[in-house]
């Protein structure tokens, strides 16, 4: 009763203060307030840690122990077995205990821990439906996880859910789910390949590459090479060249040789590497004809493209271009072109040393010093 | 006449006052979605992903050396430890007067390489290059050079040596997590414009445990000067500067740690040489060249601590650490005056410089005016003693709830303490922060300012290094002990660079101006 007496005078005796004091203490005590409500919050946020790592500490190496057992021992369990042994030890199957079997599972994989049981787990613990539920879940960060589990531990069975999110308004969702479906789908993988809003970002690529390893295991990647022609992304065009060059696909020499009269420099340049990763040797001549009238980037690609055909046919061009290059980064690249261009290259090489000197001499010199590891 | 001046310097203060506290509350919201949007698509999946990846870019990690034998090797050992699948580091030791180099040379196998250094940008002559002949330490490479006076020279050597598209800059005496480099090139990586830079949290390093160059237990610091400026950290990243990020108007990338868009830097023409803020300076300069260029560029910002380093054990080398750094600001707006309030510069001109200038180079000014005033009040019976306690609390209230605020925020990015006693005791000193440490920041800050102004000599290298005394390390037998004791270093050979004051460096460059058009 006092303090309402109290209160009620204080309230009483604020109204008569001047309207800025009012406003003072009207702010100071929303800020009292909001501290306290900050600390109940921190409190429960640190309590809720703690018991997680608690529970994380207790059953952790536990469920280590028993997929080990189940995933790379020659030993049998049924999918009862499996669950009731997982039950043991988390104490009750839930969405937050299948999270610490998933992320244990996802750790094996990162660590390239093989084994052909990875499914039974999946299926006792019924995982598939926990990441659906993940997948319909409100929360991105839920959502982003599932489309990562789910590649992860090679669960191609969420074709519609996926599709569901490649048209969500939620771009970087959108995104995500619009890469994954390279990966989780075996019946059109390149749907989206058409769908690209803007430039592919440096991140996509990554995520792409890593999706047609996948593909390229399954021998899906037949097909991948037309959409050079088809696209009129050029990022996507640069992206599709490379990861030809990089999975070694064969029969494209045309439409490669057709990029080499691009607009775009950077697709001419993509184009060139490939040429060289493909070793499609009958196309050196050319690009030693095209060299001059190209640009840096098409240059330096015409360097490395010829190194790595070692064909001891471009020797003395390679020698040529050095001594014409103003460029010291371009300077260094030819030069271990040369250095690695053959038994020649080296004879070369070190006929170059004997006669250039100051700085020049010294670009040699450090290209050639084993000890520096990036020229 | 006097009673008019008070009157409106009240209202000045009650808006000046009342501005800063809805920043902070705006900042506050944003920092709180930006943190939410990095937590939401980003998981440690994608750290896998880029270490397996073929199209991970190359990072240059740059670090600059001088006086630092207490603490290189384990320095250098830690950046070497990051996790990352195509990174160099560079270290660059700028004339440094103590057994750095020497201890370098010693523990990584080193020996002179011939090294084709081109000077991109200008820096203080480079003498030579060292590698290792251990190819466990292939990755590394020792760049001497003749003493520049500032890190910022040091910095633009260690660019001209670098020689991959972006680079970290870090001190030597920071210890970095292993997954700095996957966590910091992700922004840089998932964006559609190009970002020009990507800073991350720094912490304090004093009260933690390191093994090997590795952080194995986070706790905040015991000493209450580091705790404090582990307080403040926590506070200027990720409300301040995760809330900027939001509207892409990142002020600062630290120097401790940033990541860089390397043929930006090199084209606004690398760091100011002549910089006491050369990390501000350095992404004043970058955004304006994409500005210039219109070039539409991103700063990023991410809410996790990446870096950890030594604090100021005590309040004299806090005061010269305080003291460089707003003489380096005082020289950054001296600088990139034509900025401020420049629409031209867009966000930067009319929204990110006014702020700084307004709420962080005219607070200090300020506040002191505000308490000299206030005694010269007391002195003469002015000060109302019914209401002054209700805004002085009101300040001092406001001051903790941002404190919580920052804590929780910390706590919903990553819990790096282990127990919630360590997190109590952080809260417990944001009661007694604005009354102890927050008047000597204050006074550092015109410190920095009048040295500024009057030309006072300025050094890079002040902080006297203590060691990592929970460094622990193996000996023969494998048994972990304890590295280092803690020394100071030799103060006296610390370069000093004589500046010209600010009134005659306006006279130069009048000067300057007028040979131009002689010339023309």
């Amino acid at each position: 009763m006092k303090f309402v007496e109290w209160f009620l005078s204080f309230i009483f005796k604020i109204k008569t203060f001047p309207l800025i004091i009012q406003i003072t203490v009207f702010l100071t005590m929303f800020f009292i307030i909001a501290t306290l409500a900050l600390v109940i919050t921190i409190y429960t946020i640190r309590k809720r840690h703690n018991k997680l790592q608690k529970k994380l500490k207790n059953s952790v190496p536990d469920i280590k122990i028993l997929f080990e057992e189940i995933l790379f021992t020659d030993k049998k369990f049924s999918e009862q077995e499996i669950f009731d042994s997982f039950e043991d030890i988390v104490g009750t199957v839930n969405k937050e205990s299948l999270d610490i079997g998933v992320d244990v599972l996802v750790q094996f994989k990162n660590d390239d821990k093989e084994s052909k049981k990875y499914t039974l787990i999946i299926s006792a613990l019924d995982i598939v439906r926990h990441l659906e539920e993940k997948f319909d879940s409100r929360s991105n960060s839920q959502k982003m996880d599932a489309f990562q589990e789910a590649f992860v531990l090679n669960l191609n069975r969420f074709d519609s859910k996926v599709l569901q999110y490649a048209y969500s308004k939620n771009k970087r969702i959108r995104s995500e789910a619009r890469n994954s479906y390279l990966a989780l789908s075996t019946n059109d993988p390149y749907r989206f390949f058409d769908d690209f809003e803007g430039s592919l970002t440096k991140w996509d690529e990554i995520e792409l590459m890593q999706y047609l390893k996948l593909q390229s295991v399954r021998g899906n990647l037949e097909g991948l090479g037309k959409w050079i022609n088809y696209s009129k992304n050029d990022s996507l065009v640069i992206f599709l060249i490379k990861m030809v060059g990089f999975f070694k696909q064969k029969g494209i020499d045309d439409i490669l040789l057709e990029k080499l009269e691009d607009d775009n420099a950077n697709i001419r340049a993509e184009a060139i590497l490939t040429l060289g990763e493909l070793d499609i040797k009958d196309t050196e001549e050319t690009l030693i004809e095209r060299y001059y009238t190209e640009p840096e980037v098409c240059q330096v690609a015409i360097v490395r493209t010829i190194r790595k055909f070692n064909t001891g046919k471009s020797l003395n061009f390679l020698q040529e271009i050095f001594g014409e290059s103003n460029n010291t980064d371009t300077k260094k690249i030819i030069a271990e072109a040369i250095l690695n261009y053959s038994y020649e290259g080296k004879i070369a090489f070190q006929n170059l040393k004997n006669t250039l000197k100051d700085f020049d001499l010294l670009i040699l010199k450090h290209v050639e010093t084993p000890l520096i590891k990036y020229k | 006449m006097f009673d008019i001046f008070v009157k409106v310097y009240e209202y000045f203060i009650f808006f000046y006052a009342t501005a800063l506290i809805l920043s902070y509350l705006i900042l506050s919201v944003f920092s709180f979605i930006a943190i939410n949007k990095y937590k939401s698509y980003n998981t440690d999946i994608d750290d896998e992903e880029l270490l397996n990846s073929n199209l991970a870019p190359g990072i240059s990690v740059i670090a600059p050396a001088y006086n630092e034998e207490k603490t290189i090797i384990i320095n250098v050992k830690s950046l070497l430890t990051l996790n990352y699948p195509l990174f160099e580091v560079i270290i660059v030791n700028d004339g440094s007067k103590d057994k750095t180099l020497d201890l370098l040379i010693e523990e990584f196998d080193l020996v002179e390489a011939p090294f084709a250094y081109v000077e991109k940008i200008k820096s203080k002559p480079y003498k030579r290059t060292f590698k290792s002949e251990n190819p466990k330490y292939e990755i590394l490479t020792v760049i001497d050079k003749e003493n520049g006076g500032t890190k910022a020279d040091a910095f633009n050597a260690g660019l001209n040596a670098s020689i991959f598209p972006y680079y970290l800059n870090t001190d030597v005496d920071c210890i970095l997590a292993r997954n700095t480099l996957t966590k910091m090139i992700k922004p840089i990586l998932n964006s559609k414009v190009r970002v020009i830079a990507v800073g991350a949290t720094l912490r304090m390093s004093n009260n933690c445990e390191i093994e090997e160059g590795v952080i194995t237990r986070v706790r905040p610091p015991k000493a209450l000067i580091p705790r404090f400026q582990e307080l403040e950290y926590i506070r200027s990243y990720l409300l301040g500067k995760m809330g900027w990020e939001l509207i892409n108007s990142v002020p600062n990338v630290s120097g401790g740690l940033g990541m860089f868009d390397k043929e930006i830097a090199i084209k606004a023409g690398g760091y100011g040489a002549d910089s006491h803020a050369e990390d501000m300076d350095m992404l004043t300069r970058m955004a304006a060249h994409m500005m210039n260029n219109r070039m539409e560029y991103k700063i990023g910002y991410i809410p996790l601590s990446c870096c950890w380093t030594e604090g100021p054990p005590n309040i004299q080398i806090l005061g010269r650490q305080r003291t460089r750094w707003a003489s380096g600001l005082f020289q950054m707006f001296s600088d990139h005056r034509k900025i401020l309030f420049n629409p031209s510069y867009k966000r930067l001109g009319l929204i990110t410089f006014p702020y700084i200038f307004i709420f962080e180079f005219l607070a200090p000014i300020i506040e002191a005016f505000g308490i000299l005033f206030s005694i010269f009040l007391l002195f003469y019976g002015y000060v109302n003693w019914s209401f002054a306690p209700l805004i002085l609390l009101y300040s001092y209230t406001f001051a903790i709830m941002i404190s919580s605020i920052v804590i929780i925020w910390d706590q919903m990015t990553f819990k790096y303490y282990n127990t919630t006693r360590e997190v109590v005791s952080l809260f417990l000193t944001a009661f007694i922060e604005p009354i102890l440490y927050h008047p000597m920041i204050m006074f550092f800050s015109l410190k920095g300012y009048f040295s500024y102004i009057t030309s006072r000599e300025l050094a890079w290298g002040t902080m006297t290094r203590q060691g990592f005394e929970n460094e622990k390390k193996k000996d023969e037998n494998g048994t972990i002990i304890d590295a280092n004791e803690p020394s100071e270093l030799p103060k006296d050979d610390i370069p000093k660079e004589k500046k010209p004051s600010i009134f005659n460096r306006l006279k130069k460059n009048k000067q300057d101006s007028n040979s131009e058009t002689f010339k023309t």
